[in-house]
């Protein structure tokens, strides 16, 4: 096990490496002029000699490889440069934004498990009869509907008509539920189908009838074995859902004005803010590759054929 | 039983019927549509509906029904481009990977990995921000973002018929190695990238949808129903039905496909599930 | 031998939801102290039949007859009353040993929740009593055997388990459904050496299933030949063998003796024997 955990923290180096890669050449490959829309945003008439000042100044005369050598190195000293637009060091404002985003991304993850378990066990226990069938279709109407569209269906349903929750802003648990609903709904609609599926599988299984032959109740035999067997699969798609949660988040954010790091994002994006927009990924992809790592770590953990590998008798 | 299965027909006839309406609503656009997407008449602003404009107007009089037969345009031809594009790059890279082996396939997976190890939206978000606005750039970027997933899926499914019975037969009856691959395995993986595709489009429209919601697509005043949503969202009190209409469209659309989909899926391959989501 | 059969099958038919029988008119009866053999090809019945006397049908056949164990009436229908039923007087060992087993669940973890579901306290449930199953089982070493994990372990190890899974609940019946069928001949001679063990020494009375006619030959007392759902002969083992009534069984008996066709004319005693020591 621990050799599984240490192989895979070594491989995260290549990989946040290509990654930084795969961003500095489309940073490079799609920026135009980066030192014509630094100019801009700074107000500054792009004079001739002012573009040669900008382009010695963000050093864009050199190689490609030294301007991406230079680039990694700021980045692994955390230097991101400074938003063109607040002249700001960007890690700061995107790390001022983030947590804003970490809140909502979890308590939506929270949503889309604690209510998917539910909704794929009872889905599961009485297949092809009434809940069964809801679940089913109510899962299908939520993996069509598109997450912006959505927001403002519960907007409408909720703020405006029932006027039970609020329609804007950051705050406690009233203001979080409407975006993080909008965020989870889809993820939850594929979890509870994945849960179901699993968990018929392991209804019918061979240790299941093994199990009842032994004496166990059908609620031991659900409860603990098919359950747990249904459920550890599971943990494997939550990566997935993250990545979802991440984009989700992102439009839950505009919808909402909440003041998250996505929000920010998409301002960098209409301003051209080249710093922004680079650290942004960096960071949203490393907090992705992590997390996947985290639930890989879990999965070959809980999993005892994985945990004890090399270790059959 | 037989009225599930029934009606499960019904649904999938419907779908199809769905999209085919869409798709020839999309092509004869400048045929059908009552007025141009782009008429602005302040006269009829948030006109409700009539004969004239049987979905009513938006907030600058424009045409709703036109703007969403428009709009169907750019999202169903939008999404007809990325799917092709996706289609041909993961199934080049896929079948090549599957069927060279060794340092080829190291290689080629190695290239999918990097682009499997970024959240797909955040990414098509960020080239978009550097490449530029525009439809095209997010044609571009969703099929960036979303390709690699395909050629795993495709170089799995090449490596699992590459050494099937067929394969090992005709290739000692002598045919070549080419004709062997394109007269064997390509046929059924074709097929099932086509059932894989389908159950993807909803997916795909949604982030194209998705990114000109945010303003990071289509440019206005081109109708497109995210940007028409967009426009629409400081309306949500007073005219609802502006976010409605649009929006329904893409919830029709995507189901529709989906229904297709997963009709296709139960129908040629039920082991295909495990491969996908 | 005891005079009352331990398991008593009736009159019973399975069928599917739509109507399609799957065994009918079966009959027969199982003692303590005796093995029961049931011959058939796959699709026979002859599984079927085993979950009815053991109450663990699936919910979808529809089944009628009537069966005894142990003295109480199995309802044919599953469920709790059937647990109940089946509790105490009948365990089951399978084919495929290494798919029974729960795979993230440790071998001690098997044992603790099948005494505790048959009722015994916690105080009683402890490794003592599992470990003395095992031994029985032909585990020296029973300690190291619980903390495993099942794919930690081979298919005959695990049977084997499960023969001590059955031993520890103290089921005076076994039905061993294609117990041996998986296994490589070492591990099926040491496990049918471990049932013929159980009968001797503690009497147990075994339903044993199997396509395996030398299984039969080496452990049955009893036998009854299978197909499509029918019992086709039953007796004594020893006749069936020599004269088998039924076509079927005949053509089924006659390609068993001809893989072990010899050049003298000795007879069936002859090729018994030569089974005994395979």
């Amino acid at each position: 096990m621990l050799y599984y955990i240490l192989k895979r923290l070594a491989l995260l180096v290549p990989i946040l490496l290509a990654v930084s890669l795969v961003v500095f050449l489309i940073l490079r490959l799609g920026q135009g002029d980066p030192a014509m829309s630094y100019l801009r945003l700074s107000g500054i008439p792009p004079t001739d000699e002012a573009l040669a000042v900008a382009r010695t100044e963000l050093g864009l005369n050199r190689p490609l490889p030294v301007q991406y050598l230079d680039w990694l190195g700021k980045a692994a000293r955390l230097d991101f440069g400074r938003s063109y637009v607040t002249k700001n060091p960007v890690l700061e404002e995107i790390l001022y934004y983030l947590p804003n985003t970490l809140v909502l991304a979890g308590f939506s993850l929270f949503l889309t498990l604690a209510a998917s378990l539910p909704l794929g066990v009872i889905s599961a226990m009485e297949k092809d009869r009434l809940p069964d069938q809801l679940v089913r279709g109510l899962s299908f109407f939520g993996v069509s509907i598109p997450n912006f569209f959505l927001g403002f269906l519960l907007v409408w349903v909720f703020s405006i008509k029932l006027r039970w929750l609020p329609s804007l802003g950051m705050g406690g648990l009233s203001h979080m539920i409407l975006p993080a609903a909008t965020m989870s709904l889809m993820s939850l609609c594929i979890n509870a189908r994945l849960i179901r599926a699993n968990m018929l599988e392991n209804l019918h299984s061979r240790y299941a009838l093994y199990a009842r032959a032994r004496g166990l109740s059908e609620a031991s035999v659900v409860g603990r074995h098919v359950l747990a067997n249904s459920l550890i699969p599971v943990v494997t798609a939550v990566g997935m859902h993250v990545g979802e949660l991440f984009g989700g988040a992102v439009v839950a954010e505009s919808i909402f004005a909440w003041p998250g790091v996505g929000r920010y994002a998409v301002s960098a994006i209409y301003n051209r803010d080249y710093p922004v927009m680079q650290c942004f990924i960096l960071i949203m992809t490393l907090l992705f590759v992590v997390m996947n790592l985290g639930v890989d770590i879990l999965y070959a953990w809980l999993d005892p054929r994985i945990r004890l590998q090399g270790e059959t008798s | 039983m037989m009225l599930e299965n029934m009606a499960r027909r019904g649904l999938v006839v419907f779908a199809c019927l769905v999209i085919l309406v869409l798709g020839l609503s999309a092509a004869a656009a400048p045929l059908i549509a009552p007025h141009s997407p782009d008429e602005v008449d302040l006269s009829q602003k948030f006109a409700p509906a009539s004969l004239e404009h049987p979905l009513g107007c938006d907030h600058l009089g424009r045409d709703v029904l036109s703007r969403l037969l428009y709009g169907a345009r750019v999202s169903m031809g939008s999404v007809a481009a990325i799917a092709g594009f996706i289609l041909v790059l993961g199934f080049a890279v896929g079948v090549t990977a599957g069927f060279l082996g060794g340092k080829v396939d190291s290689a080629l997976m190695r290239v999918c990995d990097v682009f499997l190890t970024f959240p797909t939206f955040i990414l098509a978000m960020f080239m978009v921000g550097v490449l530029g606005t525009g439809i095209v750039n997010v044609i571009l970027a969703v099929s960036l973002t979303h390709w690699a997933w395909y050629a795993r899926i495709i170089r799995s499914l090449a490596l699992s018929l590459k050494n099937r019975e067929y394969v090992l037969a005709a290739r000692v009856s002598g045919s070549g190695r080419m004709k062997t691959a394109w007269l064997h395995i390509l046929p059924p993986i074709f097929a099932q990238l086509v059932i894989l595709a389908t159950l993807d489009i909803g997916h795909m429209m949604m982030h194209v949808s998705g990114l000109s919601f945010l303003g990071l697509g289509v440019a206005p005043p081109t109708p497109e129903w995210g940007v028409m949503i967009s426009d629409a969202r400081q309306f949500v009190w007073t005219h609802p039905e502006l976010i409605m209409y649009p929006g329904l469209m893409i919830f029709i659309t995507v189901m529709a496909f989906n229904l297709l989909g997963d009709a296709m899926r139960d129908a040629l391959d039920p082991a295909l599930q495990e491969a996908a989501h | 031998m005891s005079a009352m059969p331990y398991l008593s099958i009736r009159d019973l038919h399975i069928a599917t939801a739509s109507g399609k029988p799957l065994v009918r008119e079966v009959n027969l009866d199982a003692f303590l102290g005796r093995v029961l053999g049931i011959i058939g090809e796959s699709g026979s019945g002859k599984s079927l039949t085993c979950l009815a006397a053991l109450g663990l049908l699936p919910r979808e056949l529809s089944a009628s007859g009537e069966i005894i164990l142990g003295g109480a009436p199995m309802p044919l229908c599953g469920g709790r009353k059937a647990r109940k039923t089946r509790q105490g007087r009948a365990a089951m060992i399978m084919q495929n040993p290494m798919s029974c087993f729960d795979p993230v669940f440790t071998i001690r973890s098997h044992f603790k929740e099948t005494l505790a579901a048959r009722g015994v306290p916690r105080s009683e449930n402890k490794p003592g009593r599992w470990q003395a199953a095992l031994e029985e089982a032909g585990f020296p070493e029973p300690s190291q055997i619980l903390g495993l994990y099942p794919f930690q372990m081979s298919g005959g190890m695990l049977q084997r388990v499960m023969i001590a899974l059955a031993l520890v609940v103290e089921a005076p019946f076994l039905v061993a459904d294609e117990a041996t069928t998986d296994l490589d001949a070492a591990s099926q001679a040491r496990v049918l050496d471990l049932l013929e063990e159980l009968k001797e020494r503690r009497g147990m009375g075994i339903l044993l299933i199997t396509h395996d006619l030398s299984v039969i030959a080496r452990l049955a007392d009893e036998a009854a030949v299978m197909r499509d759902g029918r019992i086709l002969d039953r007796g004594d083992v020893f006749e069936m063998f020599d004269n088998p009534g039924d076509a079927y069984a005949k053509a089924l008996f006659g390609a068993h003796f001809r893989l072990y066709e010899r050049k003298d004319a000795s007879g069936a005693d002859e090729e018994r024997g030569k089974e005994n020591g395979s």
